[in-house]
């Protein structure tokens, strides 16, 4: 598996670097601004591209742009977008309608770091990655007679674990609970929110995104 | 200048009765015809004098008398007395020719506005002497003769210089036929460009004109006629022609008073505005002069600029208006037909009117710019948050981030080998960066959000939505980006009030509405709290009614107790 960063800060990239490579990733290239890391890509074609949503010059919304094209040119290259604010509404307007090979987290969470080489993973094979803030925000929007209210904690916990891109091993790993338990709570949940059973992992996201971001 | 004129009144009575008794004795003219045409000299004089009487500063009325006395000077030439014939034939032409058409061309004002005007009446006074004068000079008695050929009524000329009776005839053909053929032309042209560029105010004033027009083309058509085929004159014509030259001094006399009525208005301004607010001078000015389109005009001197009522700046267009400036304290901009002594007169009788309303145009200008720097003051400080909250996410957040990884990372490579009591510190350690980090981010988002820069109003409170406790639905939002003023002061609008409903209010549920309504963008938050919320309660309220403010909003909050709180925040907006 090979990974390109893009990052302004240098130690960061670094840091990033180091934990890939001891988690087994090949870090292909390392660059500091949009346009190097549209070379890279081109290039280098990796598995998957990590980068920064602000970088220079202008430092708003390069990482964003950059991952757009990336996206719309190297479908096959997954993108896990770093920032240090995530926001529900950015994160839905990046995902589009394909969260497939798609990552969005908060900066902080290279700091667990077997969370994060795992979600880098994840989105190299084409899975998804959505912080769990902005999966605590789309889950907490308020709606009248919300179908919500009506799970229990533990099938809360699991929702908010698929809306982060999770796969049901995952959920098992991160709940300690039996693949047969998350199972029972997967197909309660997709009932009590009147969803038809989603056949893999891609649609599944797309259908709790899709029922997440819904107007109340 | 009033025995002047009384003494000009007196002496028109015996001119024309000896300009009578020269038209019957001499010329054989009917006695009334006599009477018709020494009556149309009088009208004029009379008309004239009454004109001048009531308004001495137009020369309207002097022209008037002027022509009066040039059309009883012409019976003289009709003399047999070769003195009096030739004294009054170089002038005879004047009267129902230049002096006409200059007093009709000066009407209403008195004076000629364009220069084609004064060079046309100019040429008319030269040519008008210049002909008879030349003709006196080739005069061949007997053969010689201009009016009433076919009777044996010859003329001497007392300066014949060189007699040539084929010049002489020349010289009366060209003037009678040309001369004064083009002369009617240019003079009815003149008075059709007036009429045509007239505004609606001025045409009415203009009557006259047009009435001269018609008699001096008719009068035209008849002497070339006449001239050419010899045929004597035809008596409805001449009647017309008469009522016609009557007419003319009855209708600029008519004018010069109606405007001379508008006077009257001048006084009742006076009382008027004793009663108006100064807001009302530039309508009590425009009902007083009749000119519904005038303008007013203040001077300020600390900016040495003019503006308006309102304390906009204005710039002073004379394009197609008249100026009427009062030293230091106004113009007036109006109609040209007005009367400038008319205008002057309404000026003066407002003067401290206009003074007052100029200062208060001078204190609204200055309120202008109080507002626009209290505006460019939050734009700059919201500026300035932005800044800030780059600074803090491009510096300090960076690196604390990279920092702790630094640490997350030794901590591991140490984790096999090192001591649990170290490993305990570099993983506290990265426990209090990401603290700090932590609280970082939500210092930076209270300065400016950045998700307001990014995505707009709409995903802000989306944003500030689902970080809130209480329930809290978005009933609208815009789905377009709006000025970055007016999304920055709609957002702390409602962050301040969800912080107030969720702190004091002990609400359970909060909606937003934030849309546009008719040219506004309206924020409103309500929640189904106590109530019982001030608008000078918090301070946080207060600082939000000065931001709103600023750029020309509102802010008002509707909390009686147990009845829930709503704060309604509206913003001008175009957009």
């Amino acid at each position: 598996m090979r990974a390109v960063i893009a990052d302004d800060s240098l130690l960061l990239r670094e840091g990033v670097a180091r934990v890939l490579a001891d988690a087994g990733i090949e870090v292909a290239a390392s660059v500091g601004d949009a346009d190097a890391l549209r070379r890279v890509v081109a290039t280098e074609k990796p598995d998957v591209a990590i980068v920064d949503v602000r970088m220079p010059p202008t430092q708003t919304d390069e990482g964003s742009r950059a991952a757009e094209a990336i996206r719309e040119r190297h479908p096959e290259v997954g993108i896990l977008m770093l920032s240090q604010v995530v926001e529900a509404h950015t994160a839905l307007r990046l995902f589009g309608d394909r969260p497939e090979g798609f990552g969005y987290l908060l900066k902080d969470r290279v700091l667990e770091i077997d969370d994060f080489v795992e979600a880098v993973k994840r989105v190299a094979r084409g899975g998804t990655a959505m912080d769990p803030q902005v999966v605590s925000q789309l889950v907490g929007k308020h709606r009248k007679d919300d179908p919500i209210d009506e799970l229990s904690p533990r099938e809360r916990e699991v929702l908010e674990l698929m809306a982060e891109g999770r796969s049901n091993a995952g959920i098992c790993a991160k709940l300690f609970l039996s693949s047969k338990t998350v199972e029972t709570h997967v197909s309660s949940i997709f009932s009590k929110l009147r969803l038809a059973q989603a056949p893999d992992d891609h649609r599944r996201v797309l259908a709790v995104l899709a029922y997440l971001r819904a107007e109340g | 200048m009033k025995a002047l004129r009384a003494a000009l009144a007196v002496a028109a009575v015996p001119f024309g009765i000896v300009g009578y008794r020269i038209l019957v004795h001499d010329l054989h003219s009917s006695p009334q015809n006599a009477v018709a045409s020494v009556a149309v000299a009088w009208t004029f004089v009379a008309a004239g004098l009454v004109a001048w009487a009531r308004r001495p500063q137009n020369r309207v009325g002097v022209l008037m008398t002027f022509v009066g006395y040039a059309l009883l000077e012409r019976k003289l030439q009709y003399s047999h007395d070769s003195r009096l014939f030739t004294a009054a034939f170089v002038f005879g032409e004047i009267g129902l020719g230049a002096a006409l058409a200059h007093v009709v061309l000066a009407y209403p004002s008195g004076r000629l506005t364009t220069r084609v005007e004064r060079w046309f009446v100019g040429t008319a006074y030269t040519a008008a002497v210049a002909f008879p004068a030349a003709m006196l000079l080739v005069w061949d008695y007997p053969r010689s003769c201009v009016y009433d050929c076919g009777h044996a009524f010859r003329q001497h000329s007392s300066i014949p210089i060189a007699p040539n009776e084929t010049v002489f005839h020349a010289l009366d053909q060209v003037f009678k036929i040309g001369v004064y053929g083009v002369f009617a032309v240019v003079f009815i042209a003149l008075i059709a460009w007036r009429l045509w560029h007239a505004t609606p105010r001025g045409r009415r004033l203009l009557a006259p004109l047009l009435l001269a027009g018609v008699v001096a083309g008719s009068r035209a058509v008849w002497g070339s006629i006449h001239e050419i085929s010899g045929a004597g004159t035809s008596d409805p014509f001449y009647w017309w022609q008469v009522t016609g030259q009557i007419a003319i001094p009855l209708a600029l006399l008519a004018g010069l008073l109606s405007a001379r009525l508008a006077r009257g208005g001048v006084a009742d301004l006076i009382v008027e505005l004793g009663r108006t607010p100064s807001g009302g001078v530039r309508d009590a000015l425009a009902r007083a002069l009749h000119d519904p389109t005038l303008q007013v005009a203040y001077w300020l001197p600390m900016r040495q600029s003019y503006v308006d009522e309102d304390g906009r700046a204005v710039e002073l267009s004379e394009d197609g208006r008249a100026v009427m400036r009062l030293e230091d304290i106004a113009a007036i901009v109006h109609d040209p037909e007005l009367d400038p002594d008319l205008v002057e007169a309404a000026g003066a009788a407002a003067r401290l009117a206009l003074h007052n309303a100029r200062l208060q145009a001078d204190v609204r200008a200055q309120l202008g710019k109080v507002q626009e720097s209290r505006r460019r003051i939050v734009t700059a400080g919201d500026e300035q948050r932005r800044r800030i909250e780059r600074d803090l996410h491009d510096g300090a957040q960076q690196r604390l981030v990279a920092l702790a990884l630094e640490l997350r990372l030794a901590q591991r490579e140490l984790g096999a080998v090192a001591d649990p009591q170290i490993e305990r510190i570099l993983a506290s350690a990265v426990d209090e960066l990401q603290v700090a980090v932590e609280e970082l981010r939500e210092l930076a988002r209270g300065v400016h959000p950045a998700v307001l820069t990014e995505e707009g109003l709409a995903g802000a409170l989306e944003s500030l939505a689902g970080r809130t406790p209480v329930p809290v639905e978005i009933v609208s939002a815009p789905d377009d980006r709006l000025p970055p003023e007016i999304e920055a002061a709609a957002y702390f609008v409602a962050c301040e009030a969800i912080t107030n409903a969720v702190k004091h209010s002990q609400a359970t549920a909060i909606r937003v509405h934030a849309n546009r309504r008719n040219g506004r963008f309206v924020i409103e938050v309500e929640d189904d709290g106590i109530g019982g919320a001030k608008e000078n309660g918090g301070s946080g309220l207060r600082g939000l009614v000065d931001r709103v403010e600023a750029h020309g909003g509102t802010l008002r909050v509707e909390s009686e107790p147990g009845q829930g709180t709503r704060v309604v925040g509206e913003l001008p907006c175009a957009r």
